[in-house]
């Protein structure tokens, strides 16, 4: 395997989540364990069985986007387009001056799925026929990426990738080797996903979605809250990012990539357990090396079992504290493993666990001495910590992310 | 930053499922003469509802006749004409050794997955008593990686198995993470293309859309290449070619114009150590939507001059395949080759321009046993 020729680092974070607007904001409610959990109000949950989820409420798209007519974009596509806005204003650079060449990588599970639910609600009351083409364009997910690079002015590539609940880390990982094999000076990496009306329903029909409370790793654990948002990383190389003196919240060691092959929504231990081995190989570090993993851990009764399973057989006696910010926040879908490297990276510059905000007991089931840090972030100096993402369709990606040295 | 000529990727076989023909031997010729749009027709199911007035080529498929009746009954049509292309795709190979499976994967370009799905489910939920009474067999359907996660699932493909969206570079961009994802070590060998069906709902989105060409067909189908690592192939391995640069533009929504394509083109030429006069076939996408199929063809001639290269389109052949379009285009790009032989020196080049805003093109050599020899 060739080894990249260039370090790349993260030097910059945007968020559009439940807890508001920015990286600061977002990371603040995660230490402090708030709930980002509340009714829905983005369409009409009355008929539902649960209607509880982690919406973004109140977002202005014109007080966050300069350059995209918000009108023409869907809600996911505005998220990512302001999140990618929030990370490089973070970073401390104008979009005027971004190197050329740089591009977006966006991932996604439903794409503009709130804009498709207002489509089918046409749909039924008029048929195909009266479908609003303003809103029949916003629907291809590569508008997810297209809305950043025009929102920024960047011309690279802009690419939506669409492996479900995994897919930030996919589209963090490809922007690592794009950057590290200097085919980019920096990359834009993110991820984003809307509330919807066909994920509340069809995840309650596999019987995955929590009534109130989304309790990972915990005995009386019931299943995701379904949640949405945007969140964007910069991505450079350490070289460019340290001649131009920026922050650097740390930097990006490696990632692997596997399929369980089974099925299409039971995670397989076996397989995720060999994605963490390769994740680890692909970043030089050894188990022992990793401070904290920040698991996928959606709170179902079969996704954190076997992610425990996993995380057991890859380390042995020496697990790493292990927690879930999906108690917060709940599942962002294709944004989740894009919140969770933002946090790892935060963990990282300025020194804390994330907390499993709404444990209560560890289930026993999962074995003795877990530490999923309950309550409140604690103090810590992490230097290397691991970020899970699983899909349906056994798309497993794990990134790696380590203290700039 | 001078960037390196990249080593060319070898194309060990190609599997598709389309309107045209359903292997390389069928589709070889069509090029040479575009027929006249066929009239319009029923759906892909014999279903003669709710069609908007386009002409469409659909793919004949008959799925328990070609995976069985196993596990098929609840397969959506973008999952089973992607099952099919695999199928097709790895059988020249032979049988793999499950290691050999460990450290093979799937990348896929598909821009929505199978809309037709996500859609019907979103409409269960307004139509059914209650909401939440979707049938939670068909949730999996619903999400844009199930067929390129179902690929897996049949021949336990176990390396990276990634989804891909976008829109007509969504094959395209197929490639190109390949490309990465070999040379990374993230997989030894995948199954590359796209997948597009043919379903009211996209029908409709074109219909309303305004921009087909008055004569364009809407098609469907898959073509999936079995790529290798470059070094990994024995040397005397038949091969269909191997493919070398690609570069694409991408600037959102914003106005571009022909010369992004040309830039992209000799960037890509460049990088694969071709000159443009070596380049004596390309494949556009450009016909059923008049508006970029101008821009694509000026941006050819910005970047070839007066060159006199064979010009093929493969939309005129296979119907607009939006997402699918570039694999058909590789395949339409070996199909002529196969049939005429590539010229001593010859290199071939695909372009794509997507109704977003965005170019790309892709640079194609011939097989390696062929470039020896000159």
């Amino acid at each position: 395997m060739s080894r990249p020729c260039h370090r790349v680092v993260i030097t910059g974070l945007g968020a559009v989540s439940s807890f508001g607007v920015g990286a600061d904001v977002f990371t603040s409610a995660i230490r402090a364990g708030r709930s980002g959990i509340a009714p829905i109000t983005s369409f009409d949950s009355s008929n539902f069985a649960h209607r509880m989820a982690g919406e973004v409420r109140g977002f202005d798209p014109r007080s966050w986007l300069h350059n995209i007519e918000p009108d023409d974009w869907g809600r996911s596509a505005q998220f990512a387009a302001a999140a990618a806005r929030l990370a490089v204003s973070d970073a401390g650079l104008e979009t005027e001056r971004l190197p050329t060449g740089t591009g977006t990588i966006i991932g996604t599970t439903s794409g503009e799925s709130a804009v498709i639910d207002s489509l089918v609600a046409t749909w039924v009351d008029e048929g195909l026929k009266s479908l609003d083409p303003r809103l029949v364009r916003q629907v291809p997910a590569n508008q997810l990426a297209n809305a950043v690079n025009e929102e920024l002015g960047l011309n690279g590539d802009a690419l939506t990738i669409s492996t479900a609940c995994s897919a930030s880390n996919y589209a963090l990982g490809y922007g690592f080797d794009l950057v590290g094999a200097g085919d980019a000076e920096m990359m834009l990496c993110g991820g984003a996903d809307s509330v919807n009306r066909w994920g509340n329903a069809g995840f309650y029909r596999l019987g995955a979605l929590a009534a109130e409370v989304c309790r990972p790793f915990d005995l009386n654990r019931s299943g995701i809250l379904t949640a949405e948002g945007g969140v964007f990383l910069v991505l450079e190389s350490m070289e460019r990012a340290e001649a131009r003196g920026a922050r650097l919240y740390a930097e990006v060691l490696g990632y692997g990539l596997n399929c369980d092959a089974s099925h299409m929504v039971h995670p397989d231990p076996t397989s995720i357990a060999e994605c963490i081995r390769t994740a680890q190989y692909n970043a030089g570090v050894r188990p022992d090396q990793i401070d904290y993993v920040c698991a996928h851990g959606t709170g179902t009764p079969t996704n954190d079992a076997t992610e425990v399973a996993a995380i057991r057989e890859v380390f042995g006696e020496r697990v790493p504290p292990v927690s879930s910010i999906k108690s917060m926040i709940g599942h962002t879908m294709g944004a989740a493993s894009g919140f969770g490297a933002l946090i790892c990276a935060k963990a990282i510059h300025e020194g804390f666990l994330p907390p499993t905000a709404t444990l209560e007991s560890v289930d026993p089931a999962l074995g003795p001495g877990l530490d999923c840090v309950p309550g409140r972030a604690r103090a810590a100096q992490p230097r290397i910590v691991e970020n899970h993402g699983f899909a349906f369709g056994g798309n497993n990606a794990i990134t790696i992310l380590g203290r700039p040295s | 930053m001078i960037a390196e000529v990249v080593e060319p990727l070898p194309v060990i076989s190609c599997g598709l499922i389309s309107s045209a023909g359903h292997n390389l031997d069928e589709i070889a010729g069509t090029g040479s003469s575009v027929s006249p749009a066929p009239p319009a027709e029923p759906g892909p199911d014999g279903d003669e509802g709710d069609w908007p007035p386009i002409s469409f080529h659909h793919a004949r498929l008959d799925i328990t006749g070609e995976l069985g009746t196993k596990g098929t009954r609840t397969l959506d049509r973008v999952t089973a004409l992607g099952l099919v292309a695999c199928k097709r795709a790895l059988a020249p190979i032979g049988d793999l050794e499950d290691e050999q499976r460990r450290v093979t994967g799937v990348v896929l370009g598909t821009s929505t997955g199978s809309i037709r799905s996500s859609s019907e489910y979103s409409r269960q939920t307004y139509v059914q008593a209650k909401p939440y009474l979707v049938n939670p067999s068909l949730f999996p359907n619903s999400v844009m990686n199930c067929c390129a996660g179902q690929i897996a699932i049949w021949h336990r493909l176990r390396a990276v198995n990634a989804t891909l969206a976008a829109g007509r570079l969504s094959s395209l961009q197929a490639f190109r993470y390949a490309r990465n994802a070999l040379a990374r070590g993230h997989a030894r060998r995948l199954l590359v293309g796209g997948v597009e069906e043919l379903c009211p709902q996209s029908a409709w989105a074109w219909h309303h859309g305004g921009c087909l060409a008055v004569d364009a067909c809407l098609g469907e189908g898959s073509a999936l290449f079995v790529l290798e690592a470059p070094g990994r192939s024995r040397p005397d391995r038949a091969t269909l070619g191997a493919i070398a640069a690609s570069e694409v533009r991408c600037p959102g929504g914003r106005a571009r114009t022909s010369e992004e394509l040309a830039g992209c083109i000799r960037r890509a030429l460049a990088r694969s150590g071709v000159r443009p006069d070596q380049v004596r076939i390309v494949v556009t996408d450009g016909h059923s939507l008049p508006a970029l199929d101008r821009l694509e063809r000026q941006g050819i001639r910005g970047a070839l001059a007066a060159s006199s290269a064979q010009v093929i389109d493969a939309t005129a052949i296979f119907g607009e395949c939006y997402s699918a379009n570039a694999a058909f285009q590789l395949a339409t790009l070996f199909a002529e080759w196969a049939r005429r032989g590539p010229a001593a020196d010859e290199a071939g080049l695909i372009t794509t321009v997507g109704d977003d805003g965005s170019s790309g093109c892709l640079v194609v050599l011939p097989p390696l046993a062929l470039r020896e020899q000159r």
